[in-house]
């Protein structure tokens, strides 16, 4: 839901007076400052620009790759040349067209965690913001154990538990993931419900509901947005280590699968640079970008991380 | 005889996206031997911005862009790194708005007002401990409790505090930037006594810097109002109350009430302060003058002696 | 301390949710009749009923030291935690190390980009930094070892130390040389990759702390800028990072299973790995035992550490 729906649904339901309460500090003029601020910020463009590239690569995937990834197409290990840009792996298959897929379900596992994770994350948080204090403490607890025990061992347990294949993938990512951002919309939901508008709206009548849903909502917003886009990264990387180690799904070639044959293929020892460094280098500009435009935005968001 | 401080058409701006905001446009003032001056204005009207660029504490965007400030015998804003360094505190020191915040949260007390004088002095650890405590029990502070962390003092104490640090070395100005705005009105009153106090041992000359013109009216011996960067009058305290001659200030003095008048509505002055990014032709106050006219759209009046003492910076009073 | 519990029970949980009983695993590998299959039932105590098996595990894990997992399955009949603690030093070596050096690598660089803001050496910093933060582990240490152990070989790639050669005593310097030689890229995969988040939190709380009105009074109290820096602002603005080690703990030990891989490298990253394969429940839940208590060990010396350097909190 976006704010802006939001707030046409909302308004004319509000209690008289709640209304003027509610729109003093709203979501729609920090969306409309947080596109001009990211316009003109070189850094968050570049960083929207690397993404953008990114999924567009992704999504015409199969026009763009000169070849089938999976198909073995001549001699293994051969260096980068003009039949091959970033030369071949140890079965004979072109690594570029690896890359090119790798963009594809890389960034597909990452979206969807993303997306997962926010809207338990989001909705757990809101729970945990607004209610009794002993179901709060209960839901803080939960997140904090699966906060405090390691992510990846367990990940790498549950995953070869559940076998290969990439919604399991991305289901295990999301289990785990969730709590980071329950627990940050927890806290920036708490701190909106102190302002003094919550107050005065409360007052002039609004429900519990419409407070959450029309005032804290839109205000957390952009912070949830910044770190959703981060988490799109958390999730890419993580699904790279899990297929590095092998419990990737062998018949989606994500970047991390990429190294993972690279690793178990011997590319270091046989000249295969191109094919360990091509996908890494993926990973890592994807990382810079989502990095350059999510911490713009959360600069944005959070005030208080704003250069004086 | 030699003016503790000396500043003369001191010009900072603040060099922003809207443009070239000018904070202080050109005042020139002076403060005697022993003499305590008060500035005073609107927030906004850059009276802590002069402060700051006494010490050369001014950050970007901002920076000094002209003029003079001369203090003891040196020109501040000719001064190297390390001449700076040592003019800080020793000759020019300086009690900052809030100043429960310009205390250290992690070290103690006392070893903040050692640190000055380690900083200027080759002393022993043990003398500057020594000479922190000697200040502090000036200041009332008992020496239990010199070794506290700043959180353990209470809002009054931690003032204190400050005013010991700042006097640790005797410098020869004191600049008090809203020392009292803070504070509840039982407090304030300790602080200014206490600042009196100081005044009178140390012989010090004392900028003080406020929107509050009662505080002015006790403690101070000449007072100069700043409006939009730029000094509207300047004059001897008494002289200011009894015969204010720029509107700004007659508004001023006119918006304070007495305790023992009675009924009757609140007034205030008209209006807003300008856009200090905007370049206003002519005087910055015209928009809210009830005696504007228009001369006062062409030109900006210049500050001019109209009385003993008492300098203004108004057509309508220069001009009759 | 109630975090200990509930992380005690879902150790226990969980390696008992994965399909297909151990047992079986065993005998087929072995190929042994299914007669044998009951009885290595029995002996692992599979055949008693769940709760039963529960009771076991606390008295065994809680009430004995050291505490006893039973015997591996899969390196039958070594006990667990003799499995656990060949392998574990290794890692906590591994992992020491490399948090002490990010650590203090990256609360440096934080403020180092803090204090020249504005400068090509900050820009330098935070270019790196944001680049590192995604690179994966095993990524940057697949990279190290192709620069620095096949094309340029200065570092070993594998193994924690030589294992053809033989040393006279345990800790003589040409073992030490060695072990560090071979520590030498794991770790500086580890810190490579794990830095920059200490960077950029130190800058940020930087920036936020030298706009604070006690660094101007220590600025106008003519200290020099140096000491302005490190003793007043980065004094106040590393607090926070003692938050933020406490979540990177666990992320550094998922670091260490991936590069420990990399690497060959005997730590319990491997060990786990291979558990997991092989459904060896005990080793399992000894591995996540023993990572669970580390993780829960730093945070106790965490708080230790949060109350010796804010006063705040002491007083």
């Amino acid at each position: 839901m976006k704010a802006n729906e939001v707030r046409d649904l909302g308004e004319e339901s509000l209690p008289i007076g709640a209304g003027e309460a509610v729109r003093e500090d709203r979501g729609s003029r920090a969306w409309r400052e947080i596109w001009s601020a990211i316009r003109h910020d070189k850094r968050a463009l570049a960083g929207l620009c690397i993404i953008v590239s990114f999924a567009t690569i992704g999504l015409i995937a199969p026009y763009a790759s000169p070849y089938d990834p999976f198909a073995l197409l001549g001699a293994p290990y051969q260096p980068p040349s003009w039949r091959h840009i970033l030369g071949t792996d140890n079965l004979g298959r072109d690594v570029l067209s690896q890359v090119i897929w790798g963009a594809r379900v890389s960034l597909f596992v990452g979206i969807v965690v993303a997306l997962v994770v926010t809207a338990i994350g989001v909705t757990v948080g809101l729970i945990a913001a607004t209610s009794h204090s002993l179901v709060d403490e209960v839901l803080m607890r939960f997140c904090d154990i699966l906060i405090i025990i390691p992510k990846l061992p367990l990940t790498i347990f549950v995953a070869a538990m559940l076998g290969r294949g990439i919604w399991n993938i991305i289901a295990v990512l999301a289990a785990f993931g969730w709590p980071a951002m329950a627990r940050m919309v927890r806290s920036e939901a708490l701190s909106v419900k102190q302002r003094p508008y919550v107050d005065a709206a409360r007052m002039a009548g609004a429900s519990q509901l419409q407070i959450t849903f029309l005032i804290i909502l839109p205000n957390i917003l952009p912070l949830v947005m910044a770190n959703a886009i981060l988490t799109i990264i958390s999730g890419i990387m993580s699904e790279a280590s899990l297929s590095f180690l092998g419990l990737g799904d062998p018949s989606q070639m994500s970047w991390g699968t990429i190294i993972y044959f690279a690793q178990m293929g011997g590319a270091i020892y046989n000249g295969g640079w191109a094919w360990v460094t091509a996908p890494g280098l993926c990973i890592a500009l994807m990382g810079l970008g989502t990095n350059f435009f999510g911490s713009t935005v959360n600069l944005i968001a959070n005030p208080r991380l704003r250069r004086r | 005889m030699n003016p503790a401080l000396r500043v003369t058409d001191l010009r900072v701006s603040f060099f922003t996206r809207r443009g070239e905001v000018k904070a202080v446009d050109g005042i020139s003032f002076e403060v005697g031997r022993g003499e305590v001056v008060g500035l005073a204005g609107e927030s906004g009207c850059g009276k802590s911005t002069t402060a700051y660029a006494i010490l050369r504490l001014v950050k970007p965007p901002g920076r000094i862009i002209g003029g003079s400030v001369y203090c003891d015998g040196a020109e501040v804003l000719d001064l190297d790194e390390r001449e700076l360094r040592s003019f800080r505190w020793k000759k020019v020191s300086m009690i900052f708005q809030g100043a429960m915040n310009s205390l250290n949260p992690v070290h103690r007390i006392r070893d903040q007002i050692a640190e000055a004088v380690t900083v200027h002095e080759h002393v022993s650890r043990q003398e500057a401990l020594a000479r922190a405590e000697e200040m502090l029990s000036l200041v009332g502070i008992s020496r239990s409790r010199t070794t506290d962390y700043p959180h353990q003092f209470s809002g009054g104490m931690r003032q204190r505090a400050v005013i010991a640090m700042a006097l640790a070395l005797s410098p020869t100005l004191l600049i008090a930037d809203e020392p009292t705005t803070a504070l509840d009105v039982v407090v304030e009153r300790q602080v200014l006594e206490l600042l009196k106090d100081m005044k009178r041992r140390f012989d010090l000359s004392v900028l003080f810097i406020t929107h509050d013109l009662s505080t002015l009216a006790e403690f101070s011996n000449r007072i100069a109002i700043m409006y939009a960067g730029k000094l509207a009058e300047t004059a001897g305290t008494k002289q200011l109350f009894s015969n204010p001659l720029h509107p700004y200030t007659s508004g001023l003095v006119r918006s304070l009430t007495g305790l023992t008048e009675r009924g009757g509505k609140l007034w205030s002055i008209p209006g807003s302060p300008p856009d200090l990014a905007a370049e206003i032709e002519g005087c910055k106050f015209r928009d809210r003058c009830p005696v504007a006219t228009e001369a006062c759209s062409k030109e900006a009046p210049e500050l001019l002696e109209v009385e003993q003492e008492h300098y203004v910076a108004c057509h309508s009073v220069t001009n009759g | 301390m109630l975090t200990y519990a509930v992380a005690l029970v879902f150790i226990f949980a969980i390696p008992r949710l994965i399909p297909g009983s151990p047992e079986e695993m065993m005998a087929s590998s072995y190929r042994l009749p299914g007669e044998v299959a009951a009885v290595l039932r029995a002996r692992f105590g599979l055949d008693k009923s769940l709760s039963e098996q529960f009771l076991l595990y606390v008295r065994n894990v809680i009430l004995t030291f050291p505490p006893d997992f039973g015997i591996s399955y899969s390196y039958y009949p070594a006990p667990v935690w003799n499995v656990v603690t060949m392998y574990l030093p290794w890692t906590i070596f591994l992992l020491a190390l490399s948090i002490l050096l990010t650590a203090i690598i990256g609360i440096l660089l934080g403020i180092l980009s803090a204090w020249k803001r504005g400068t090509r050496l900050e820009t330098a910093i935070s270019g790196i930094s944001m680049f590192l933060l995604s690179t994966p582990y095993f990524w940057i240490a697949m990279i190290l070892i192709m620069l620095f152990g096949v094309y340029i070989p200065i570092f070993p790639p594998a193994g924690a130390y030589s294992s053809r050669v033989i040393y006279e005593t345990f800790f003589c310097l040409e073992f030490v040389v060695d072990v560090l030689r071979h520590a030498a890229l794991p770790v500086l995969s580890l810190v490579a990759g794990s830095f920059a988040s200490y960077t950029i939190i130190m800058r940020d709380n930087m920036t936020s702390t030298m706009g604070e009105d006690y660094v101007t009074t220590a600025e106008a109290k003519g200290v020099e800028t140096r000491a302005v820096v490190f003793r007043h602002a980065a004094r106040n603005a590393v607090l926070p990072i003692l938050t933020l080690f406490i979540l990177h703990i666990g992320t550094m030990v998922g670091g260490a299973i991936v590069t420990e891989s990399v690497f060959s490298y005997p730590g319990v990253g491997l060990l786990l790995f291979n558990a997991i394969l092989n459904q060896d429940y005990p080793l399992v839940q000894g591995f996540f035992y023993v990572i669970t208590i580390m993780v829960i060990v730093a945070n106790w010396v965490a708080d230790i550490l949060y109350v010796f350097v804010d006063p705040r909190i002491r007083y």
